[in-house]
């Protein structure tokens, strides 16, 4: 990275936490925790688009946005440019007299802003675009007049090719199609001059056909407001088309934990954690000539098990030993800590330590029920 | 099955023979043609991928294969199925209860999303294959032999699964358990309508993989519908992409994504990210699919295509035909290798015209 902000951390998670009980049929079992960010650290830079990968349940979408403000840790502290997001947010009201943080909540608010997968719900069905868009400015921009709001408002649907904007303006939320919807609802998000943006699936509702332009508008404006972007996807192609072109990051996580993080590049072509391996797998490249290669079969998958464990009873050690081929009795019993791989690339894997007792643990043979694929001794 | 005496079979072994086949449902503002008098060979043996954007017609395509469009939708034309053994059928002419009793498992299984399907919710998965059992005269020792071993097959415990009630299975696990259902009475072609599309990325490829395995296994017929070219590119043979309705481009894989004709195909394959093309060569395609209420005259691609002239806008264009069996539906076919690039990683093997994108 050569940006001037790299050394800004906007957003801070430390050792982040977020369980939820789980009350499973109505109670009558009991209540069970599941831990959907169990332990995470990562720093998010002014200007930065930070990728987050993984299957659904995964917590990405509970650590985005435990990152915003909208689910408060169980353990371990979210920091909006150094301030405790939720001391802000306890602390409302007490502003008058100081509270001694450098920022309050009302500005982290505003600072951290999200962008739904579905942008139809997430628009006032009842309001025009133009009054859901002049919602924010009044809040945040008082001193705003109104002819400024409006030329504001139209300046920016005409940037996000929303023209003419006098007619979009006029509009209501279910008369323009999802890929005008998405652009609003990042209209609606940028006019706040967030510092952080959460991209929650922000394009996977959009036709294909459709998508990259999404990325691409987020990206220009990103360039345009300077502001960062947590980009939640289970697409790592999508995830890479975003983060490489800012220079960013991408993130992989499975049952609650960050298990790989690194440049763009380093994530896709060099990859440590199995699981991160795995879902390159679950991507096929058609543009290498990926097809030509293999048979296809099941045998071939880097996968000792096919069904994801239950979140609410995740595995011991490292939560992905079951389907991993290549666990060891060891990680049955320890999850692993972080290894440096290269500058900025860290991984949750004990293969990525050399000297670990990983390599004299015993190999895993014992598979777990049906849903096993045969030993995929190819790897 | 009724069918015409001076039927034949068509040279080529043809399990699905499409004629004219269209589905219309009548609106308020007018009929909507949802499939355009679409024509189509499925091979027996192969596993043809349709591939299309929401809307494309693709699930209306796979629907009236089965002649099991929803109502009010109505199918005209012929679907003609040609068993391995016996008289051709006329599919579209069958009524719902001889369907049932005669192709649908037995010939022909239909499997959808499972988030989709009509799994009973008061039924486990054992009594459901029972059902299948008993709705087709099949011996329940023999079905469940056959039921075990399909799941073991599909990475099912059949110990864990078949005592289960649907909402005990993860998604995958449904899918898989529709899958086994499909497959149980041994039908010759299973059509498959978005059948990865809810689930997650591992799932979504283990389920291909399996698919490729039991197609092998049981020597099946595969239509798989899907708008995830990348994913079904993996296992088909050939590629049918369909825009507006009607089918733009048949082809074998291979011709289909590294020397597609018709301009939409290109502009799909730049439009969709994948893991090692340059990024420069990636790009939306402008505009929006057309609705069907509202399809352009002349080839319903032009008003986003970047090569298309006066003659596009007035005259449908007819299948053009390729090397290998490959036709695309376009007037210009030369302008849009020419125009349209498709992306290339750069140490593919190919045409690799970029350069190096990393920066």
């Amino acid at each position: 990275m050569t940006d001037d902000g790299e050394d800004e951390v906007v957003v801070s998670l430390d050792d982040l936490h977020v369980h939820f009980e789980n009350s499973r049929l109505f109670g009558l079992k009991g209540a069970e925790t599941v831990k959907a960010v169990d332990g995470v650290s990562l720093d998010v830079h002014r200007n930065e688009v930070v990728a987050l990968v993984g299957e659904s349940g995964c917590g990405k979408t509970t650590l985005g946005k435990a990152a915003i403000g909208l689910h408060r840790p169980t353990e371990g502290s979210v920091r909006y440019r150094g301030t405790d997001v939720w001391e802000a947010k306890d602390a409302r009201g007490l502003l008058s007299r100081g509270n001694g943080l450098e920022h309050d909540f009302e500005e982290i608010r505003r600072a951290l802003q999200i962008i739904h997968q579905d942008p139809e719900a997430s628009l006032d069905a009842n309001s025009t675009i133009e009054s859901i868009l002049a919602e924010p400015l009044r809040r945040w921009q008082p001193e705003m007049s109104r002819t400024d709001r409006r030329e504001h408002i139209h300046g920016f649907l005409e940037y996000v090719g929303l023209e003419p904007a006098s007619a979009f303006a006029e509009r209501y939320p279910h008369q323009l199609s999802g890929g005008q919807q998405q652009r609003v609802a990042l209209v609606r998000a940028l006019l706040m001059s967030p510092d952080l943006i959460l991209a929650d699936e922000a394009i996977s509702a959009l036709d294909v056909s459709l998508r990259i332009n999404m990325m691409d508008l987020m990206l220009e404006l990103q360039a345009a407001v300077d502001t960062s972007y947590l980009y939640i996807t289970h697409d790592i192609s999508n995830a890479r088309y975003v983060a490489k072109q800012s220079g960013g990051r991408i993130g992989i996580m499975y049952l609650g934990k960050l298990v790989e993080i690194g440049p763009v590049d380093q994530i896709i072509e060099n990859p440590q954690h199995p699981y991160t391996k795995a879902l390159l797998w679950a991507t096929p490249d058609l543009a290498s000539g990926e097809r030509a290669e293999a048979t296809h079969g099941i045998e071939d998958a880097p996968l000792r098990a096919i069904d994801v464990p239950d979140a609410s009873d995740p595995p011991s050690g490292c939560p992905f030993h079951d389907r991993c081929p290549e666990a060891r009795t060891v990680c049955t019993e320890e999850m692993p800590g972080t290894f440096d791989q290269a500058p900025a690339h860290e991984v949750r894997c004990f293969r990525a330590d050399d000297d670990h007792d990983y390599w004299e643990s015993a190999a895993l043979t014992t598979t777990n029920s049906g849903s096993t694929p045969g030993q995929s001794a190819g790897d | 099955m009724p069918v015409a005496e001076s039927q034949t079979r068509p040279a080529d072994d043809v399990i699905f023979e499409v004629r004219n086949v269209s589905v219309t449902f009548d609106m308020d503002s007018g009929e909507s043609r949802v499939l355009d008098g679409v024509d189509f060979d499925v091979q027996r043996g192969e596993t043809l991928g349709v591939v299309g954007e929401s809307g494309s017609g693709k699930s209306m395509f796979a629907s009236s294969l089965l002649n099991a469009v929803v109502e009010p939708g109505q199918v005209g034309g012929e679907v003609t199925y040609y068993p391995e053994d016996g008289d051709p059928i006329e599919v579209t002419d069958m009524t719902e209860s001889e369907l049932k009793a005669d192709v649908r498992w037995s010939e022909m299984a239909f499997v959808v999303q499972s988030a989709q399907s009509a799994f009973n919710p008061t039924m486990t998965v054992r009594q459901h294959f029972m059902e299948t059992f008993a709705a087709h005269d099949v011996d329940e020792e023999t079905g469940l032999r056959r039921a075990h071993e399909i799941c073991r097959d599909l990475y099912l415990n059949p110990e864990q699964v078949l005592p289960s009630y649907p909402h005990e299975l993860s998604g995958g696990m449904k899918q898989r358990v529709l899958l086994a259902l499909g497959v149980v009475l041994d039908p010759e072609v299973v059509v498959l309508d978005e059948p990865t599309a809810a689930l997650d990325l591992l799932m979504q490829r283990a389920i291909v993989s399996l698919l490729s395995d039991i197609k092998a296994k049981y020597d099946l017929t595969l239509v798989f519908v899907t708008h995830d070219l990348n994913l079904i590119s993996l296992i088909a043979d050939r590629l049918a992409v369909m825009y507006a309705f009607e089918f733009a481009e048949v082809g074998p894989t291979d011709r289909i994504l590294h020397d597609p004709q018709h301009p939409y195909t290109r502009a799909l394959l730049s439009a969709v990210p994948n893991v090692s093309a340059p990024l420069e060569t990636m790009e939306a395609i402008p505009g929006s699919t057309p609705n069907p209420n509202d399809v352009p005259d002349g080839c319903a691609y032009h008003p986003r295509c970047p090569v298309a002239d006066e003659q596009c806008t007035r005259e449908a264009p007819p299948f053009a035909a390729f090397e290998e069996r490959h036709v695309a539906a376009c007037h210009h076919p030369d302008a849009a290798q020419a125009e349209i690039q498709i992306p290339t990683a750069p140490d593919a093997t190919g045409t690799g015209q970029e350069g190096s994108a990393d920066d």
